[in-house]
């Protein structure tokens, strides 16, 4: 029974490990960015979120400057249209722009609040790996009195520049998260797409 | 690294003394894994009043509870009992990793339980992780996942909150096959447990305040935002979110959008004009 498992499980990591190799050469050739790279941004936002922080601003000013990390780390448009999910096919372009700026906004108020949880705390970048066409960098959040936990950071340069376009901690992915989030403002919205974005220029 | 039981040893178990449990988690007998970010919520209605249920709970007591418990109570005295908790904790994970067949779980588990009693000093102080030695929490629900049982509808229940119905299932079996409760005694032990368990949640509502209170309060619709966070946050920690199921937005399109419908492609310059098709 045993032996019949382990061998099973090795030709699976065998398969895996093949397929994973052949994702990455591809990749390779495709893209310009490496494991190295996708670590360096994430500790670079990683220590631009610290600062910012620890820096004593609140309110406003401290939203805006969640507002200028956002857009300098991660890739807005592409994390506003998976967010927004299906309704992204019917909304006008002018929609599509006033939507991502608006999420763009509400993201930064909501997050910047969040963030308080990390006064004094730290996070540090362990490893970073390639699946499919992006890099996955894993990284450990050490906060005062608290057990570690980990937080997952995907990266891609689909962009035409190195940005992060989820986040997932402990398992549970801003991405999905904000899915659920937006989809409940659509239905409370009955589906208008206009009031949802004028609800989310508020919310957060 | 982790043995799995043949399915028949569930099938042993259910012809034995848990038959009438296991009758009552039939429902989530299925033993294939949940799709990524999958919701089987048969029961929402019902778990929509406990969850406002539960708010009012918070609201009127939990979170202020919380705030005094944390604020007022040194952070020495803070620490010991979340120490004490975990530690209490290790002889039930040790029987659980042992029922899982995973061997490393079961010595670390081991290992911390007699480290932090004695070295720890009854547990108060968690001797083991500064050791280096690794911590494997785990619960019955993880038990019967590892035994092929599926996790069952979505609950929210009274007091617990969001969870499957494996997860439910499986503290009360926790319950009976924890040895220290067999060592204090159901009933002289249940008190210290709820409380230690109480003083728990309420550490834990004050560590993750922001993130909660924005669950709670900050959201349109904070159910669905509460179920799909547990769900994401479970299967994470039974290890069946893997990496290479990430959802990649540049190739998947929104969900229900034709395959080849792939706007990740056409997107030329995100801050010009990236939506010109």
């Amino acid at each position: 029974m045993c032996n019949n498992l382990s061998r099973r499980s090795f030709l699976a990591s065998t398969a895996a490990l093949a397929a994973t190799l052949g994702v990455f050469s591809i990749s390779n050739a495709a893209h310009a960015m490496n494991a190295q790279q996708a670590s360096s941004l994430v500790t670079k936002l990683v220590d631009d979120i610290q600062r910012t922080v620890n820096s004593g601003k609140t309110g406003n000013p401290l939203y805006r400057e969640f507002e200028r990390i956002f857009a300098t780390y991660a890739d807005v448009p592409i994390i506003a249209q998976s967010v927004m999910g299906v309704e992204w096919r019917s909304a006008s372009s002018a929609q599509r722009r006033a939507f991502t700026d608006a999420f763009s906004g509400y993201v930064a108020r909501k997050y910047g609040k969040q963030f308080r949880d990390f006064i004094g705390g730290r996070v540090e970048v362990n490893s970073a790996r390639p699946i499919r066409s992006f890099f996955e960098v894993r990284s450990t959040a050490y906060l005062k009195g608290q057990r570690p936990f980990e937080v997952i950071f995907l990266v891609s340069d689909r962009s035409g520049s190195d940005r992060v376009f989820n986040i997932i901690v402990e398992g549970v992915n801003m991405n999905t998260s904000e899915r659920t989030e937006i989809g409940a403002m659509l239905d409370r919205n009955r589906g208008n797409i206009d009031a949802m974005i004028s609800d989310l220029r508020t919310a957060g | 690294m982790k043995y799995e039981l043949p399915r028949s040893f569930s099938r042993l178990l259910r012809s034995g003394t848990c038959a009438g449990l296991l009758l009552a988690i039939s429902a989530c007998a299925t033993p294939q894994q949940p799709a990524r970010d999958e919701i089987n919520d048969p029961f929402e209605s019902f778990n929509r009043s406990m969850h406002g249920f539960n708010k009012a709970i918070d609201r009127a007591f939990i979170s202020d509870a919380a705030r005094i418990y944390v604020t007022y109570t040194p952070e020495p005295i803070v620490l010991g009992i979340a120490n004490f908790f975990d530690a209490a904790g290790e002889p039930l994970n040790a029987v659980n990793n042992a029922l899982q067949g995973d061997i490393d779980g079961f010595t670390y588990s081991t290992l911390r339980f007699l480290t932090n009693a004695t070295l720890g000093i009854v547990g108060l102080f968690d001797t083991a992780t500064e050791l280096g030695i690794p911590q494997d929490d785990t619960d019955f629900g993880e038990t019967m996942f590892v035994w092929g049982i599926g996790e069952g509808p979505f609950l929210e229940v009274p007091f617990f909150g969001p969870q499957t119905t494996r997860r439910f299932v499986g503290r009360g079996v926790d319950i009976v096959i924890d040895p220290l409760g067999l060592v204090i005694g159901f009933f002289d032990g249940a008190t210290i447990q709820a409380t230690l368990f109480l003083l728990d949640a309420l550490k834990l509502r004050e560590d993750r305040r922001s993130t909660i209170d924005d669950l709670l309060y900050n959201s349109v619709d904070s159910y669905a935002r509460a179920r799909i966070v547990y769900l994401q946050n479970r299967r994470f920690l039974l290890g069946t979110q893997d990496g290479p199921n990430y959802f990649d937005p540049y190739v998947n399109p929104p969900a229900g959008i034709a395959p080849d419908d792939d706007f990740g492609d056409t997107y030329i310059d995100p801050y010009e004009d990236p939506y010109v098709q």
